[in-house]
């Protein structure tokens, strides 16, 4: 059995992270992921790559890494990335709201000094009539807003991205396998671990030199089982997804609580983002419930006074593993992140990451495999930050794809977001089998070349996967008109047949059900209805 | 003395002509869509279900020779078919209108068509059909686009189908095929016709699939609803309207800011599309907040269980009723001897699992009118 240099627990944005700039620096590596890269917290999270205002009071480093890193995943894959002007209304609730509307401009000036590093423009102070031309949703009792400049990712999309960069460097991506337990030599030291793959169910022992564990909200208790600590206070956040995008800017709300919360355009959809919640549950059965649904609604509503007419779609939950204090409220807890050399603690060989920001990923990953390249002895340098991730060398031009796959240029547009320079590859495919440029989701929309694309490169094995990597079947429909159609796309990849292709259905229409079901209560029920009917299953 | 029906749907359009027929003056209040207009093009009777659920279905034929006649223009025949739907799904139906009934006489080894430049991958399934793929010439892009859409744009403009035409004798010209299926395209009213132009034009009978949403049977349902009840004037008056609340004890209801008298009630105002049963944490009625069956009474989303999230008491909850579809209390007595609730709204009915809820829609539409006709005649 040949070991590793580096055996990396986890394919969320940091375990890929750390894969890539260690496999950039020649360790051979390889990534257990125990189900799907973004299904845990990265794909949870509100997509911003910004360093935060609410950080700048407390964790000034946490600003600056961040805005600088954001600048680095902009440079890295811009195709990825997606402008998001962000609106702060300032209400008449107090007699004092002219002078909050000063006091949150002098903040966000202060704010601007960190704008060039990612590409972001400056902050503005509107009058009550500029901000309603800008937005004219918002609560006629405000006197003013104040902006400021941010970015979001598609998180499913940066994580794969950066996985296919890891494997054309040379690094190996296990997928679905889960991490049983650690194997350790008789002096204590971690020198590889028992992997199970969960598809065929078999165990097998692999060694390396170091391991990383980079699970995220189960590092604390996979940690443990080395006998070795990572404390963590993890907090629960859900994510509230409206059916299209009605607002331009993101407005920050103030909640009940006053926590600040914020309504959020996405793609095609609008959402409403998020809560932090101490959660003591297992990670993987996260789920949101109907009362945090109330909490953000109630909490836009000030702002946003109609956000009852619009239909809610899902909410999705994930869990920060976010480091531990005893004592503050969730929101008042430090985002920093820490690497840890579990060598101190007597466990050599093992080493753990927590805490962090989705916007300063990168740089996460690079200080930890600085540590790692260290414990190694070796003396490489990192090289993420000015390498692209693959089809981020360029962004073609979507007329001109679209004209020359014979698609809409929305579609190639929203293709081109997703793929980069790659989508010149998905265009030859349809080249060469025309029948390829059928739409197979008409929500998002994803053409059948772009699914089978993905089905065979980018490791997809589920509908859920499919899912994560192109938004099919995550729209306003839940997958009512393009799910039956994908299973089959999948099941005849997968060399199976109708029967193969109706349990992917149900698995999806499953997993799809646990977004469902908190939003019900509001307009997701004909939804639900709906979409059962749809897919059914045949009469035969 | 007159009967307002609330909804216009397939029940409610089925309680309007049973008691226009009786002698009856009807007022219809009709406010949005619910589930009629996804109907796939085939019906489903489902005799044995109604029968186990305690609905006399002794009178089921004349209920459907009264929908057969009111919708003319749909060409309703009798089954049983063995259909496929637009997925290539084969479903089992009773009644179907002609265009999707030709379906099951299509000769051994006949293609199904796929058009190319509509956003579904339609025929590739179909298993037992060889597809044939034709470029739709007059209908570029593919983002958005559905049968439905098409079919429309087919009705407004009849060179679509001209071209449609054209590009399917250059397709059998070049892989002939004793018999085509075609995707649910041929326009909104007078399809039959279009059809069998189309068969006299390429020579080989033609059918068409049946629906999926967005569907194309179920908009040619709904208009073929409307002009029923327009040939039902003035027994059948319509009214535009949402109706907000209603007054038993006073036999008034509320639409707008207008309060209008009512002599006997019938609901049909669907199921949870679109909003005959409303959803705020527990499960209610919301016009009168009658009583619903299954209860629920909170937080439901932890009383599914998640490996089987699509069957859950929610679908089948409702409003129970007598045998005359009279919302029941409790003790088995009607809540008022003038309100009567049909169709979707009814509860036991879960058309996803019964595969079809028109039956009950056709069924509880007829008897419920008779009962309101007898009621109001009763001293």
């Amino acid at each position: 059995m040949s070991a590793y240099d580096l055996i990396v627990i986890g394919g969320g944005v940091n375990g890929a992270g750390i894969a890539r700039d260690a496999a950039q620096r020649g360790l051979k590596v390889v990534v257990f992921e125990q189900k799907d890269p973004g299904a845990g917290t990265s794909g949870a999270s509100s997509g911003m790559i910004h360093g935060g205002i609410r950080y700048l009071e407390k964790d000034r480093d946490v600003t600056r890494h961040s805005c600088e890193d954001s600048g680095f995943i902009q440079a890295m894959a811009p195709h990825l990335l997606f402008r998001i002007p962000f609106l702060f209304p300032v209400t008449a609730w107090t007699r004092k709201a002219k002078t909050l509307l000063e006091l949150a401009f002098v903040l966000f000036q202060t704010y601007d000094q960190f704008q060039p590093l990612k590409r972001g423009k400056r902050s503005a102070k509107l009058s009550r009539d500029e901000a309603f031309q800008l937005e004219p949703g918002l609560a006629p009792d405000i006197v003013g807003a104040v902006t400021t400049d941010e970015w979001a990712v598609n998180v499913f999309r940066l994580c794969i991205l950066t996985l296919l960069d890891a494997q054309a460097h040379g690094a190996e991506v296990q997928l679905r396998h889960k991490v049983e337990r650690f194997l350790k030599d008789p002096n204590g030291r971690v020198i590889g671990v028992e992997v199970r793959d969960l598809k065929s169910g078999f165990c097998r022992e692999v060694l390396g030199r170091v391991v990383f564990n980079a699970t995220g909200p189960w590092a604390g208790t996979l940690a443990k089982q080395a006998g070795a600590k990572v404390p963590l206070r993890p907090g629960k956040g859900i994510h509230l997804v409206y059916d299209r995008r009605f607002v331009n800017y993101a407005i920050i709300a103030s909640a009940v609580d006053g926590r600040e919360v914020f309504l959020e355009p996405y793609g095609q959809e609008t959402w409403i983002g998020t809560t932090d919640d101490d959660y003591y549950g297992d990670p993987a059965e996260v789920q949101a419930h109907h009362d945090e649904v109330a909490y953000l609604i109630q909490a836009v509503e000030t702002v946003f006074p109609r956000i009852r007419d619009y239909r809610l779609v899902r909410a999705f939950a994930g869990v920060r593993p976010t480091l531990a204090r005893y004592g503050p409220s969730e929101s008042d807890l430090s985002r920093a992140h820490q690497v840890f050399d579990h060598e101190a603690e007597g466990v050599p060989g093992l080493m753990s990451m927590g805490g962090g920001k989705l916007a300063a990923y990168r740089f996460m990953a690079e200080e930890a495999t600085d540590a790692v390249v260290r414990k190694l002895g070796l003396d490489a340098k990192c090289r993420t930050h000015s390498t692209f991730l693959p089809g981020g060398e360029e962004t073609p031009d979507a007329a001109t794809l679209a004209a020359e796959a014979g698609i809409e240029r929305y579609a190639a547009a929203r293709m081109i977001h997703r793929h980069g320079a790659v989508a010149r590859r998905i265009v030859e495919r349809i080249r060469q089998n025309p029948l390829e440029r059928r739409i197979l989701c008409v929500c998002e929309p994803v053409t059948e070349a772009e699914a089978k694309h993905c089905i065979e490169e980018e490791w997809v094995s589920t509908l859920e996967d499919l899912r994560r990597r192109t938004h099919c079947g995550a729209g306003p429909c839940q997958g009512a008109r393009c799910a039956r159609r994908a299973s089959w796309l999948l099941a005849a990849f997968q060399g199976g047949g109708e029967k193969l292709a109706e349990e992917h259905l149900e698995r999806f229409v499953a997993a799809r059900f646990r977004e469902q079901a908190p939003v019900l209560k509001y307009q997701g029920l004909p939804q639900l209805e709906l979409t059962r009917w749809a897919l059914r299953k045949g009469d035969q | 003395m007159s009967v307002t029906i609330i909804g216009a749907g397939l029940a409610g359009t089925v309680a309007a002509a049973r008691l226009a027929a009786l002698g009856q003056t009807v007022r219809v209040i009709h406010d949005r869509p619910g589930v009629t207009p996804m109907h796939g093009g085939g019906w489903l009777l489902g005799l044995e279900t109604l029968a186990r659920a305690g609905v006399p279905t002794g009178r089921m034929d004349e209920a459907l020779a009264l929908v057969t006649q009111g919708l003319a223009d749909l060409g309703l025949q009798d089954g049983p078919f063995d259909l496929r739907d637009a997925d290539g799904v084969l479903r089992e139906v009773d009644v179907a209108p002609a265009s999707h009934a030709a379906a099951a006489r299509l000769p051994a080894g006949s293609a199904a068509v796929d058009l190319l430049g509509l956003g579904h991958p339609f025929a590739e399934m179909c298993s037992g059909f060889k597809v044939l793929a034709v470029e739709w010439p007059t209908w570029p892009g593919a983002f958005g686009r559905s049968y439905a859409a098409a079919a429309a744009q087919v009705e407004a403009d009849a060179s679509h189908l001209s071209a449609l035409t054209a590009a399917l004798q250059q397709a059998l010209a070049t892989a002939p095929a004793p018999g085509l299926l075609l995707p649910p395209v041929l326009g909104l009213a007078g399809v039959e016709a279009r059809r069998l132009a189309l068969e006299a034009a390429l020579g080989v009978p033609v059918a068409e699939a049946l629906g999926t949403i967005p569907s194309t049977p179920g908009l040619r349902l709904w208009q073929a609803l409307a002009a029923w009840r327009a040939r039902l004037a003035p027994a059948v008056v319509e009214v535009q309207g949402r109706v907000t609340a209603v007054d038993l004890a006073a036999r008034t209801l509320t639409i707008g800011d207008a309060k209008q008298p009512f002599d006997a009630l019938i609901l049909a105002t669907g199921g949870p599309i679109p909003g005959g049963l409303t959803s705020d944490g527990a499960v209610t009625e919301p016009l009168l907040g009658l009583r619903i069956q299954p209860e629920i009474a909170c937080d439901w989303q932890r009383s599914v269980r998640p490996d089987r999230p699509y069957d859950a008491d929610l679908f089948r909850a409702g409003v129970p009723v007598d045998a005359a579809f009279r919302p029941s209390r409790y003790d088995g007595a009607p809540v008022d001897p003038r309100l009567f609730a049909v169709g979707d709204l009814v509860a036991g009915a879960d058309a996803v699992a019964d595969r079809c809820g028109s039956g009950l829609a056709i069924l509880s539409g007829f008897l419920a009118a008779e009962a309101a006709a007898a009621a109001l005649e009763a001293p």
